[in-house]
């Protein structure tokens, strides 16, 4: 097993509540990604995240802002993955 | 025993609430906090909750209906997040103290300015009095639903409508009537909605909230964690984490929304109200006019627009000594006392011995009402 850096798409959100209403609105569409810390050079602090590949992140801000999911940035980083 | 006091909280809750709150004491983690897989169980599972009780509550947005411990936590949020110093308030003498006192802090502490509208004979609120006090410049109306004593309720979408016309705040508390009475935040123009998830919505105790619609934004109450910003000095100010500062009951919360869920299979608060409304009616109906037993309330004028409450007294007995006969010769449950409701009583000439307080509940049977019958009766009689 090896240490990759992967670039990511990640989602943060204002609150918990949102980050969570993220996720639903994502399995509801089957839009791909999943719940993450927010990774510490994204934001300071604590928090949840909505980690995705980059190419998808007009699919995801279309289907958020049509589920009216308050969002607070996005950014792409590369996180880390093991394969 | 003989369960008639489901105004304090509704004793016997259905199966599936139980279960619930079992099963998420061994499963899930803390909502919010963290992206474990316990953490985002509790996460869905809270959010699933807000859902529901939006639907349940008529409020648009579910990110806006915000958990809290029970109904006082949640006034005492609303209102002290509401008002500021020297503000007028405009509220009513059915009120529990969950309003009252709250209210009375911020008139010592800050200089607000309360007034009082008063009722009727039979214990309804005087909407014209109440229309008179809310002047223009009024920031907030505090109003109940159903009065936690009489049982009586309140047309809070008309007292919204007296409120919005001076500019003023609605704040409801429906402590006694969420799950039990339909409430529409929407149509009826409500600003904020707070509940207990104990009582009519046969949740477990320690949960409950408030119900914010948008634009309307109090202050934090409660700062501390949020499990966002945790570099921020102070509370974030999103919802709902502005009013949800700590982590949340998130048993609890489980076993809420079982409860509302059972609710809604019941066929919704107007159903499962009618059947409890049902069964006290039978009670009204059973000691009105038993000699030496008085009756509070409207059931007398307007059936239709009381609870599930029978509230009475014994001539020649303090509430008390008929409560603890009532449990000690026939087993049956029920409330003594001032109820937390002292404006109330006061209007109703009960001040000094209090008033007994039968209560009705989806678990109760027509036998049991009848029993409780039986027994009044035969203490007026002794």
């Amino acid at each position: 097993m090896a240490r990759v850096r992967v670039p990511s798409l990640v989602v943060t959100f204002p609150t918990a509540t949102a980050a969570m209403s993220c996720e639903e609105c994502c399995l509801r569409r089957g839009l791909p990604g999943r719940m993450i810390p927010v990774p510490g050079e994204v934001a300071a602090g604590c928090g949840l995240a909505w980690k995705a590949a980059p190419e998808a992140q007009d699919e995801l801000a279309a289907a958020l802002a049509a589920d009216g999911v308050p969002v607070e940035g996005w950014a792409v980083v590369e996180l880390l993955e093991f394969r | 025993m003989i369960y008639l006091d489901n105004a304090a909280t509704t004793m016997r809750k259905p199966q599936e609430v139980v279960d619930a709150v079992v099963a998420a004491m061994g499963s899930l983690g803390n909502a919010g906090r963290g992206a474990s897989a316990g953490a985002l169980d509790a996460g869905r599972m809270v959010l699933r909750c807000r859902e529901a009780m939006a639907h349940l509550l008529g409020c648009p947005r579910a990110d806006h209906v915000c958990f809290s411990a029970n109904s006082t936590c949640a006034l005492n949020a609303a209102i002290s997040g509401l008002v500021g110093p020297g503000d007028r308030v405009v509220t009513t003498v059915l009120e529990h103290n969950s309003v009252l006192r709250p209210l009375a802090r911020l008139a010592d502490e800050w200089g607000a300015e309360v007034a009082y509208a008063g009722c009727d004979a039979y214990g309804f609120l005087d909407m014209d009095d109440l229309e008179r006090l809310a002047t223009p410049g009024t920031r907030l109306v505090a109003v109940t639903h159903g009065s936690n004593v009489t049982g009586n309720l309140v047309d809070v979408a008309r007292v919204a409508e007296l409120a919005h016309a001076v500019g003023a705040l609605v704040v409801v508390d429906a402590s006694q009537t969420a799950g039990a009475v339909p409430l529409d935040m929407a149509s009826m123009g409500l600003d904020v909605v707070c509940f207990t998830g104990h009582k009519g919505l046969m949740g477990p105790q320690g949960t409950g909230g408030m119900a914010v619609a948008e634009g309307v934004e109090p202050r934090p109450w409660a700062e501390g964690g949020s499990g966002v910003h945790s570099f921020d000095r102070r509370h974030p100010l999103g919802w709902p984490t502005r009013m949800e500062a700590g982590t949340l009951n998130a048993h609890g919360l489980a076993g809420l929304l079982a409860a509302v869920r059972c609710i809604e299979e019941g066929g919704g608060p107007a159903a499962v109200g009618a059947r409890e409304h049902e069964l006290a009616q039978r009670l009204y109906e059973g000691v009105a006019g038993v000699s030496g037993v008085t009756v509070y309330g409207g059931w007398p004028v307007a059936t239709g627009r009381c609870g599930s409450i029978v509230a009475l007294n014994v001539d020649g007995l303090d509430s008390a000594e008929v409560a603890d006969a009532l449990a000690s010769g026939w087993g049956i449950a029920c409330r003594a006392g001032a109820h937390c409701a002292p404006l109330m009583h006061r209007a109703l000439g009960t001040e000094r011995r209090g008033a007994v307080r039968l209560s009705c509940g989806w678990f109760n049977t027509e036998e049991e009402v009848d029993a409780a019958v039986d027994a009044v009766r035969a203490i007026a009689a002794s």
